[in-house]
C-alpha cells in the first residue's frame, strides 16, 4: 500500500485536480487501487455504498476516521446532491475544531465558528465554498458546514486498513 | 365563441423582512419567554406574520438574531447552542419550531413566506434556505396550519429535515 499522505499530496496538485473534488479523490484511490475507474461524485457515493472493497465508518465518529487516517488507511466520504454531489478524503493528522476561515454573507466577510470538532479532510472543489478546499486545514464538516453533513458517508478501503 | 379560462391567481404570500422583527414587547408579544432563552434575551426578536396597524397579529416568530449576539462577543469562537425558533401564538403557545435561526444561521440565511391569512393566521408558511456552503440552497418542510389542531404541520420532509424537525418540543 503507498503512503497516504505522499498519495494525498500528489492528487492534490495534478492540474485537472485542482477545481474538481472527483477528479482529485480519484486520484487518490488510483495510488491505492489502480484500475479504479474514474466517477463523478455522485456516481462514486454509490459505487462505495456497494463495493465490497470498502467498509463503511461511523460519520459521528471522527477520532476513529482520524485514527485510521493516522494509520495510513485510506478514508472517502461524500453525499450525493443535484446535480452534484460531493467527496473528500480524511486527511491523517489529528481532530480539529471546525471553521476558522472567512466567507462572505450578503457582502459582509465573516469569520465561521467552530460547530464541533471533526476530523480533518482533503478536498477540491468546483465551487467557491472555502469549507471544502483543504489542505488538512479545515475539517470534514467544513465542507457541507451545516445540516447536510448529516447525511454524508464514509468508507474506509479494507485492504488499507492497518493490521490488528 | 369561448373565452380563456382565468388562470387560479398566486396566493398571496409575504416575505418577512428581519426588519420587521423587534424585541418581543415592542412587536406585540408580552408574554414571557422559556428559561433556555434567558442567556440571549437582549437579542431575541419576535417577528409579527401578519396583522397591521388596526389588526394585531395573532402569530410571531421567536428567534436569536445570532449576528447581532455574535457582533457583541466577538471572542465566541465557537457557535453557541442557541434555542431553536418557535411559531407562537398570542396566548404563548408553540404551535411550530423551525430547526434554523432566522434571518441567519451561520453561514446560512432564511427566507420566510408566509400567506395567505385566513382569520389573521397564515395558512401556509415556506422557508427557503441560502447555502453557500457545498451542495447549495435547500427548502424546509412546509409548514400548514391545521385550525383544528391548533398548530402548524409540516408537511414534507426534505433532504435535510422531517417533519419531526418542525414540531415544538414536549
Amino acid at each position: 500500500m503507498p503512503e497516504l499522505k505522499a498519495a494525498l499530496d500528489a492528487a492534490y496538485n495534478l492540474p485537472d485536480s485542482l477545481h474538481s473534488c472527483s477528479n482529485f479523490v480519484w486520484h487518490v484511490i488510483q495510488a491505492f487501487v489502480p484500475d479504479q475507474p474514474y466517477m463523478v461524485a455522485n456516481d462514486l457515493v454509490k459505487f462505495l455504498a456497494r463495493s465490497n472493497d470498502w467498509e463503511e465508518v461511523d460519520r459521528t465518529d471522527s477520532r476513529k476516521m482520524a485514527d485510521l487516517a493516522k494509520a495510513g488507511a485510506l478514508v472517502v466520504g461524500g453525499r450525493e446532491d443535484t446535480p452534484n454531489g460531493h467527496v473528500l478524503v480524511v486527511y491523517p493528522g489529528d481532530v480539529k475544531e471546525s471553521g476558522g476561515y472567512a466567507y462572505v454573507s450578503q457582502g459582509k466577510t465573516l469569520m465561521l465558528r467552530s460547530h464541533g470538532i471533526y476530523a480533518r479532510s482533503m478536498s477540491r472543489s468546483l465551487g467557491s465554498w472555502a469549507g471544502a478546499k483543504s489542505d488538512g486545514d479545515k475539517t470534514v464538516w467544513d465542507a457541507w458546514a451545516g445540516p447536510k453533513f448529516d447525511k454524508v458517508r464514509f468508507w474506509v478501503l479494507k485492504a488499507s486498513k492497518p493490521a490488528k | 365563441m369561448g373565452t380563456a379560462c382565468a388562470s387560479h391567481p398566486t396566493p398571496p404570500f409575504k416575505t418577512l423582512s428581519p426588519a420587521q422583527c423587534a424585541p418581543p414587547s415592542q412587536a406585540g408579544y408580552h408574554l414571557a419567554l422559556a428559561t433556555d432563552w434567558n442567556t440571549y434575551k437582549p437579542y431575541v426578536r419576535a417577528c409579527p406574520l401578519g396583522g397591521s396597524g388596526k389588526a394585531p397579529a395573532k402569530l410571531w416568530l421567536l428567534t436569536v438574531f445570532a449576528q447581532s449576539y455574535l457582533d457583541d462577543h466577538p471572542g465566541q469562537t465557537n457557535w453557541p447552542n442557541f434555542p431553536r425558533p418557535q411559531l407562537v401564538g398570542a396566548d404563548g403557545r408553540c404551535l411550530a419550531r423551525l430547526p434554523e435561526l432566522f434571518p441567519f444561521d451561520e453561514p446560512r440565511t432564511l427566507r420566510l413566506q408566509y400567506g395567505p391569512l385566513v382569520e389573521g393566521m397564515p395558512g401556509e408558511i415556506r422557508v427557503h434556505v441560502s447555502n453557500p456552503a457545498v451542495d447549495g440552497d435547500y427548502e424546509l418542510p412546509v409548514l400548514r396550519w391545521m385550525p383544528t389542531q391548533h398548530k402548524y404541520v409540516a408537511q414534507n420532509n426534505t433532504g435535510e429535515y422531517t417533519r419531526e424537525d418542525m414540531t415544538c418540543p414536549n
